[in-house]
């Protein structure tokens, strides 16, 4: 699904990202940890192939293509969805149009006919209810005005929506209280698919209490330091990150 | 076109012009006015980035015929913009001529509308005086000016529906008509009023308008005004009002066409509790020059005014906006805030912005803030990674920032009228409707 390999990015001349390799194959989870400034929401981004960050070495390939050549809208189409750390507002445009411009935009270029609206709305109807989303959500402009949860329920409805082959979720679990923690975590598992794969950027082991991932990774400094299973994370959760950056610390 | 050729033309013209002695009288004063200040001059303070040589040094014809061909029929086109159905209110005028009259008759008891044309001898002597501190060539409007609509409302008549007027231009050259609308509401009356001023890319004309309001203790009017004239066309417009206690004024103002464009709107918040809310959307491109000067005066404490100014400036497009408050003497408890915001789609077009406050009291809330600048990066991306692709991202972000004034004017497909204006590509088609 995802293969990334000695990947180097820089963000205004700091390099952030020193050399990461990563491989997530088809209907996996995979979870990154790690602490602040490590370089987690940089690799989100730079997946989503945000403009401003610079890729200086290494390849990503994505679906047997060069994830790196493709622009953001090329990488969407394609099947990869980043749920945004902070998602952004649009005043002045109904989530509703988003989500059927998004979902048209993509299904075109798999040359799939246009869905039509009474079929756009009885699909979104059905996610809004599994996300406890109220209805008048559909009018309001996008992410204006929500608060936090709700910005972060948007996303992951947005997620069920287009139906990603590789969904990255960068600290989705952040600014959540615990029953929306849940209702998010219970849209992600009911997406796990053995075609779908994910990848979890969190901070917390609690997310990772509800969607068990097949792999945690550990980032520090640009790089993965330690894998293992979701074990690690408790280990993580209990003791910290200064036993693992010692660790990875050259002799 | 000087002075004084628009001086002979006016007296040549003065008894076949409708109104008796004083209308004439008021016509001459107001021509005499104009002539000691003449076109304003860009060394004006307030005319500074507005150049009216377009103007001054072109020929009109200020005193327009009555179109030959004028009928419902041979403008179909252009009405059918304004979004009419059966039984909506309108008035349809043709270089200032009024054609048809499907409003008067429809209006509830308390309620009237009349065709200038044959009723300024009625009008208040009030309304036939030029402000000392009016644009000059509002002068001219008023020296000039043979038709219009005057729409009276008796104490606690409500119109409910809206009003529309519609002021098209014939593709006859050179045509300046001078409308008149006078607006007198009486105490706690309200009523809705749109005013549509259309052409199509044949008119080479110019419109000088000059709307005055006067609202009594607890009025109400929300006043939509679209002008889109053809790109040849120049406008320039003087909207006054004067509003009484608790009395709510409520402007939308919508300009995408023209060529040369001067709007100004300036409101006297006359007793306490009176309030205006002013918004606008104008686009500038291709060689437009829109320019929008507000001023409002709290005169009276506990006065409340809001101005929203939105612009979007294309390529060679020149964009003004100046917002004026003066909160005056020995008032209390004024709440007056602006924000101008205004979006460059190329470095090839220009903007300038200046909100001005004048304060002489201290009990007062004021806010102003302006913004100039391009589409958000983080928008444009969040929308691509979506799966939209950059044109149409581009497009629908232009869109959602006219939105915000679009979605409060009550008229239908400006959406589809500003995106066919700026050539913008949307993700998905305008039936479905993007605005909150």
């Amino acid at each position: 699904m995802l293969e990334i390999n000695s990947l180097h990015v820089s963000v205004q001349g700091h390099e952030i990202l020193d050399g990461l390799s990563l491989s997530v194959g088809a209907g996996e989870v995979h979870a990154i940890m790690g602490p602040n400034g490590s370089g987690k929401s940089t690799l989100a981004q730079v997946l989503a192939g945000r403009p401003d960050y610079e890729v200086t070495s290494g390849t990503v390939r994505f679906l047997d293509a060069d994830l790196l050549s493709m622009s953001p809208e090329e990488r969407a189409r394609a099947g990869l969805f980043l749920a945004f750390q902070y998602p952004i507002e649009i005043p002045g445009v109904n989530n509703a149009y988003l989500l059927k411009a998004a979902l048209n935009a993509q299904k075109k270029s798999r040359g799939e006919p246009a869905v039509d609206a009474f079929e756009f709305m009885r699909l979104i109807k059905q996610h809004m209810e599994f996300m406890q989303i109220p209805k008048d959500f559909l009018s309001r402009s996008v992410n204006a005005g929500f608060s936090g949860g709700e910005k972060k329920r948007n996303e992951i409805l947005q997620m069920l929506t287009l139906q990603p082959r590789l969904a990255v979720l960068d600290e989705t679990d952040s600014g959540l209280d615990v029953d929306a923690l849940k209702v998010v975590a219970k849209a992600v598992n009911s997406a796990r698919d053995p075609q779908r794969s994910m990848i979890l950027v969190t901070h917390y082991e609690r997310l990772l209490e509800l969607i068990e991932p097949d792999y945690v990774h550990v980032l520090s400094r640009g790089r993965i330091v330690k894998s293992g299973d979701r074990t690690l994370a408790r280990e993580l959760d209990e003791h910290g990150y200064d036993w693992i950056q010692q660790q990875a610390e050259p002799a | 076109m000087t002075p004084q050729e628009l001086t002979d033309r006016l007296r040549q013209n003065l008894s076949r012009l409708p109104g008796s002695a004083a209308v004439q009288a008021a016509r001459e004063a107001a021509m005499n006015a104009f002539s000691g200040a003449g076109f304003p001059s860009r060394k004006l303070e307030d005319w500074r980035y507005t150049d009216l040589r377009a103007l001054s040094e072109a020929s009109f014809d200020l005193l327009p015929t009555r179109p030959d061909d004028a009928s419902p029929d041979a403008y179909a086109r252009l009405i059918a913009t304004a979004g009419l159905k059966t039984g909506s209110l309108w008035l349809l005028f043709v270089d200032g001529h009024l054609i048809v009259d499907r409003a008067s008759g429809g209006l509830p008891r308390g309620a009237t509308l009349s065709n200038l044309g044959e009723s300024w001898d009625d009008l208040d002597p009030a309304a036939l005086q030029m402000r000392g501190d009016s644009p000059p060539l509002a002068a001219l409007n008023m020296a000039f000016a043979s038709q219009g609509a005057w729409l009276r409302l008796g104490e606690g008549t409500i119109v409910e529906q809206p009003i529309h007027l519609l002021l098209i231009d014939s593709d006859r050259p050179s045509q300046a008509p001078q409308p008149r609308l006078q607006i007198d509401i009486g105490r706690d009356a309200r009523a809705t009023l749109v005013q549509h001023y259309l052409g199509t890319g044949a008119s080479s004309g110019w419109t000088n308008a000059l709307t005055r309001i006067s609202m009594q203790a607890g009025a109400g009017l929300t006043l939509t005004r679209l002008q889109d004239h053809g790109p040849e066309h120049l406008h320039t417009e003087l909207l006054e009002a004067d509003l009484a206690a608790g009395a709510q004024l409520d402007i939308t103002y919508i300009d995408l066409g023209g060529k040369l464009v001067r709007n100004d709107v300036q409101i006297k918040l006359r007793e306490p509790e009176a309030g205006c809310d002013l918004a606008g959307l104008f686009v500038a491109t291709g060689g437009q020059h829109v320019d929008n000067h507000l001023r409002v005066d709290h005169c009276a404490s506990s006065t409340r005014s809001r101005e929203v100014f939105r612009s979007i400036i294309g390529e060679h497009g020149r964009g003004v906006f100046n917002g004026k408050v003066i909160v005056h003497k020995q008032t209390r408890g004024i709440d007056a805030r602006q924000t101008s915001d205004n979006l460059l789609l190329s470095d090839r077009g220009e903007i300038d912005t200046k909100p001005e406050l004048e304060i002489y009291a201290d009990d007062v809330k004021c806010a102003h803030g302006a913004t100039v600048g391009e589409l958000d990066e983080e928008q444009l991306f969040y929308l691509k990674s979506r799966g939209i692709a950059d044109p149409a991202a581009r497009g629908l972000l232009t869109l959602a920032f006219a939105n915000e004034i679009l979605s409060r004017a009550s008229i239908t497909g400006l959406q589809r009228r500003l995106t066919d204006k700026l050539d913008l590509e949307l993700p998905e088609d305008l039936q479905w409707n993007p605005a909150p």
